[in-house]
C-alpha cells in the first residue's frame, strides 16, 4: 500500500507498509496492548494535569474494554476491513486516541491524521506509544499503526483517501464535504461526524426532591458537559428544555450553577470578545428577539425567546436558551435533524425514546443523563462505530 | 440632536472630569437615544441586552455596538430624506470590511473635530502635506475616513500638497523645496501607508532628508504594523530617522468613529477629548481599574448617520489616570497594547 511516498507526510509513529491484513474484532493481543498504554499513562505523573488523559487511561483499562465488549457478544464472527484513515479534529487532544482505539478494536490497520496544533496530550501518548513501540512483546501492534502530521493539503488527503477501506472523518461539515470530494474505492466506507448541536431536558418537578448536596452535583456534571470545551463540542448541550413548572427549582439551578461557574470557569479577553461579538451577531443575524438574564457574564441565559433555535448554537462560551415545555410533544419543533445528544434529568429514557420514535424523528442520536455528554463510546452520534468499521463473515 | 455649536466651542482638552463626565454623559444618552429611534439593529440589541437607555445613569452601562457588526451587517440611523452614501473601511488584513453609511451633516462634523483636536498641534501658517494621490479630493473615495481626515486637515493649513503623482509614485520635489528654505511644515498620513508608501520607498531609493522644521501627524490601521512587530517606538525613529522631522505625532481612532480621533501626547499617552470617552472591560465585561489591561470601547459625539457612536473594539488597552498626564492636558489618558488574540477554538468541527 502507499506506493507513492509524500515527504510532505510527518510520520510520526510507524511505517507506510502494513504488514497484515484486517484481524478479528476485539482481539485479545489488542485487549493486552490497550491495557499496557492504560498502565503508562496512569503512572506516567506528567498525565495528571490533564483529567481528558487520565480519562482516556482509564477508558482503556481491559476491564473497561471487556465492559464494551458485552455489547458485541451478539457479533460472533466479524473482523476488519482492511485500513481505516482517521481524520481527528484539530482541538480535541484526546480525540485521536479514542478513534485509534476504535479502529484497533474494530480489526483494521489504521493511519492516522494527529491534529495540526501541537497539544501538550498528544506529545505526552505519542512518546508513550514510541515507548511501547519498543518492548518486543508489543512491537507487532505497531504494524498496525500509523500516526502522521501534514499541513492541511488535499493532493496529500486525496492520496490517502485512495488507499483505505475505510474514512472516519471527526467533523466540520465543510472537511466532510471535501472529503467526500476525493475518489475512494468502490467499497470504501464512511463514518462523517457532522456539526451539531445538544440540548437538556429536565423536569423541574423532579429536582425538587434533591437535597442540596445532590442538587449541587447535578449542577457539578451540567458544568462539565457544557463548560469543559466553552460549549464547542457538539455533544455540548446549547439549551435547556424544562418539563413541569417549578420556577423555584429552575431558579435554584441555575444558582447552583453560577456557583460552579463562578469557582471555576474563567473566560480571557479573546473569549469574551468571542462572547458578546457572537451574542450580537446572533442577535443581528435572525433579528432574534430576547431577554438577556442573569447579571454574570460567565453565565448568560436568554429567556422569553423568539429565536430560532437552530441558529443559536454557536454564541458558546456558557450561553444557554431556555424553553418551558408543558409536555414533551412540544419539544418537537425545536428538534432538526442536526439535534445531536438530549441529556436528560428527570425524566425515564424511554418516555423520550418514545416520543422519538411516535413522532418519526430524524434529529436524535444520544440520549444520555447529564453529565454524560462526553462520554465517548462505541455508539456515537447514531452510528456503531466498531460494528460499521467491521465485516460479518457468517452467522 | 445635540447641541453641536457647544461642542465646538469649548476647548477640547481642558474641562475637570467632573464637568466633562456630565457634559458627556448628557450628550451620548442623547445621541443614544436617538439612533435606538432611528436603527432598528441598535434598537434590538439594546432591547436584547441593556437595560433602557432612559433609565440608564452610568456611561457603562449605555448599549454599545461590538465593532464586527459593522463589517456583517448595514447599520444605518437614517432621518428622512437625507442623502447617505457608504464607504468601507480601507483595511485589508481581515477578509470583511467596515461598511460605514456617511451622510453630509456627520462627514462635516468629523473633519471640523478632526481639525479641532490637533489645533494646538499645528500652527495656523504651515502647509500640509498628504500622502495621498494629487487628484484624492475630486475622487470617489473622498467620502471617506480618508477624505474627512484630509478635509479636516486641510481647513487648519494654508496650502495643501500631496505626495503621490497621478501615476501613485511619490513626488517629494516640493518637500524638499520647503526643507531648503526652513519652512514649518506637516505631512499627513496612514500610519501603515506611511510605512509602505513613503518609508520603504525611501529605503529602495535611498533617500534621507535632512533636518527640518517639519511634524508628522498619522494614525489608524496598526493591525498590519503588529503583524510586522512594528512598534511606536521604531516608528517614530525611521521616520525621524529618513524625514529628519521635528516631531510626529500618532493618534488612536475607529473608523467608525473618524473625526473624535484620541491624539498622543508628548509623554506617549492618547488623550480622549470633548468629543470621545474611553472605556476599558475585563473579561467579565466589567469596567477595569486603573493600569488593567482590558477591551478598549471607545465612544464618540459625533456619528449621527449611523450608530457608531458606542464601540467595542477588539483592542486591547490601558488606562493610566484621569486628568493628572504629566504633559498637562485634562481627561482621561491611555495606551493601547495591540489587537485581542484569535481565541483558540475548542470542540470538535474545526479539522484544518
Amino acid at each position: 500500500m502507499l506506493t507513492k511516498i509524500n515527504k510532505k507526510i510527518k510520520i510520526i509513529i510507524g511505517n507506510y507498509n502494513f504488514k497484515d491484513g484486517p484481524f478479528e474484532i476485539f482481539d485479545k493481543d489488542i485487549i493486552i496492548f490497550l491495557n499496557e498504554i492504560s498502565k503508562e499513562i496512569l503512572r506516567n505523573s506528567a498525565c495528571k494535569k490533564f483529567p481528558d488523559l487520565i480519562t482516556f487511561g482509564f477508558w482503556c483499562r481491559t476491564n473497561n474494554i471487556k465492559s464494551l465488549l458485552k455489547n458485541y457478544n451478539f457479533f460472533k464472527n466479524r473482523m476488519g476491513r482492511g485500513s481505516v484513515l482517521h481524520i481527528t479534529p484539530s482541538n480535541v487532544p484526546t480525540n485521536f486516541a479514542y478513534s485509534m482505539v476504535f479502529g484497533l478494536l474494530s480489526g483494521n490497520n489504521n493511519i492516522i491524521r494527529l491534529p495540526s496544533k501541537k497539544f501538550f496530550q498528544v506529545e505526552i501518548l505519542c512518546k508513550i506509544l514510541r515507548k511501547l513501540s519498543r518492548k518486543n512483546n508489543l512491537k507487532k501492534n505497531f504494524n498496525k499503526l500509523l500516526l502522521v502530521r501534514y499541513d492541511n493539503s488535499d493532493s496529500i488527503s486525496a492520496m490517502l483517501s485512495k488507499e483505505v477501506e475505510a474514512r472516519i472523518i471527526w467533523g466540520g461539515d465543510k472537511t466532510i464535504n471535501k472529503f467526500k470530494t476525493f475518489t475512494t474505492k468502490p467499497r470504501c466506507i464512511d463514518l462523517p461526524f457532522a456539526d451539531r448541536y445538544s440540548i437538556s431536558l429536565i423536569d423541574s418537578n423532579m429536582l425538587n426532591k434533591l437535597n442540596n448536596d445532590k442538587f449541587s452535583t447535578l449542577a457539578q456534571k451540567f458544568f462539565n458537559d457544557t463548560y469543559t470545551m466553552d460549549q464547542f463540542g457538539c455533544s455540548s448541550p446549547s439549551a435547556v428544555f424544562w418539563l413541569g413548572k417549578n420556577n423555584a427549582s429552575k431558579k435554584k439551578f441555575w444558582i447552583e450553577l453560577k456557583k460552579i461557574v463562578n469557582q471555576k470557569y474563567d473566560l480571557d479577553l479573546s473569549s469574551a470578545n468571542k462572547k458578546i461579538s457572537n451574542l450580537m451577531n446572533f442577535t443581528l443575524n435572525k433579528n432574534n428577539k430576547f431577554r438577556i438574564n442573569n447579571n454574570n457574564f460567565n453565565l448568560i441565559t436568554l429567556e422569553n425567546t423568539k429565536i430560532e433555535f437552530d441558529s443559536f448554537n454557536n454564541v458558546n462560551f456558557g450561553t444557554f436558551v431556555e424553553f418551558s415545555l408543558n409536555n414533551i410533544n412540544q419539544l418537537h419543533r425545536y428538534v432538526s435533524e442536526k439535534l445531536q445528544t438530549i441529556t436528560y434529568y428527570g425524566i425515564e429514557f424511554d418516555i423520550i425514546k418514545k416520543f422519538i420514535v411516535r413522532n418519526k424523528l430524524k434529529g436524535i442520536d444520544r440520549v444520555v443523563p447529564v453529565g454524560r455528554a462526553f462520554d465517548l463510546t462505541p455508539e456515537w452520534d447514531g452510528v456503531d462505530i466498531i460494528a460499521t468499521l467491521s465485516r460479518t463473515i457468517g452467522n | 440632536m445635540l447641541d453641536y455649536k457647544k461642542l465646538f466651542d469649548l476647548n477640547s482638552f481642558s474641562l475637570p472630569i467632573k464637568k466633562k463626565n456630565k457634559f458627556f454623559f448628557f450628550n451620548i444618552k442623547r445621541l443614544s437615544q436617538f439612533h435606538y429611534q432611528h436603527s432598528s439593529e441598535y434598537k434590538l440589541i439594546s432591547n436584547n441586552l441593556f437595560k433602557s437607555i432612559s433609565k440608564i445613569k452610568k456611561i457603562a452601562d449605555l448599549p454599545f455596538l461590538h465593532v464586527s457588526l459593522f463589517k456583517n451587517f448595514d447599520l444605518i440611523s437614517k432621518i428622512k430624506n437625507e442623502k447617505i452614501s457608504t464607504f468601507n473601511s480601507s483595511g485589508t488584513t481581515s477578509n470583511k470590511k467596515s461598511k460605514i453609511h456617511l451622510d453630509y451633516k456627520t462627514a462635516i462634523l468629523q473633519s471640523k473635530a478632526l481639525g479641532k483636536i490637533f489645533s494646538n498641534i499645528i500652527d495656523k501658517d504651515s502647509d500640509i502635506f498628504f500622502l495621498e494621490n494629487k487628484n484624492f479630493l475630486s475622487s470617489k473615495d473622498a467620502m471617506s475616513a480618508k477624505g474627512a481626515a484630509i478635509k479636516g486637515f486641510g481647513q487648519l493649513c494654508k496650502n495643501k500638497y500631496f505626495l503621490l503623482n497621478k501615476k501613485n509614485k511619490l513626488d517629494l520635489s516640493i518637500l524638499k523645496k520647503y526643507i531648503q528654505k526652513n519652512k514649518k511644515f506637516i505631512i499627513f498620513g496612514f500610519t501603515s501607508s506611511i510605512w509602505f508608501n513613503l518609508i520603504d520607498e525611501m529605503k529602495i531609493k535611498k533617500i534621507r532628508l535632512n533636518k527640518n522644521q517639519g511634524i508628522m501627524i498619522h494614525g489608524g490601521g496598526w493591525k498590519k504594523m503588529y503583524k510586522l512587530r512594528v512598534t511606536n517606538t521604531k516608528f517614530k525613529n525611521e521616520v525621524k530617522n529618513h524625514l529628519g522631522l521635528q516631531k510626529v505625532y500618532s493618534y488612536y481612532g475607529m473608523m467608525e468613529q473618524t473625526g473624535s480621533v484620541f491624539p498622543e501626547c508628548e509623554k506617549g499617552f492618547f488623550h480622549c477629548s470633548l468629543f470621545s470617552d474611553i472605556l476599558v472591560r475585563n473579561s467579565k465585561l466589567e469596567l477595569c481599574k486603573f493600569k488593567e489591561a482590558g477591551l478598549i470601547q471607545t465612544l464618540s459625539l459625533l456619528p449621527v448617520s449611523y450608530p457608531g457612536q458606542n464601540v467595542l473594539t477588539e483592542d486591547i488597552g490601558i488606562i493610566h489616570g484621569i486628568d493628572n498626564c504629566k504633559c498637562g492636558k485634562l481627561g482621561k489618558y491611555f495606551t493601547v497594547l495591540g489587537r485581542v488574540p484569535d481565541s483558540e477554538l475548542k470542540g470538535c468541527s474545526d479539522v484544518n
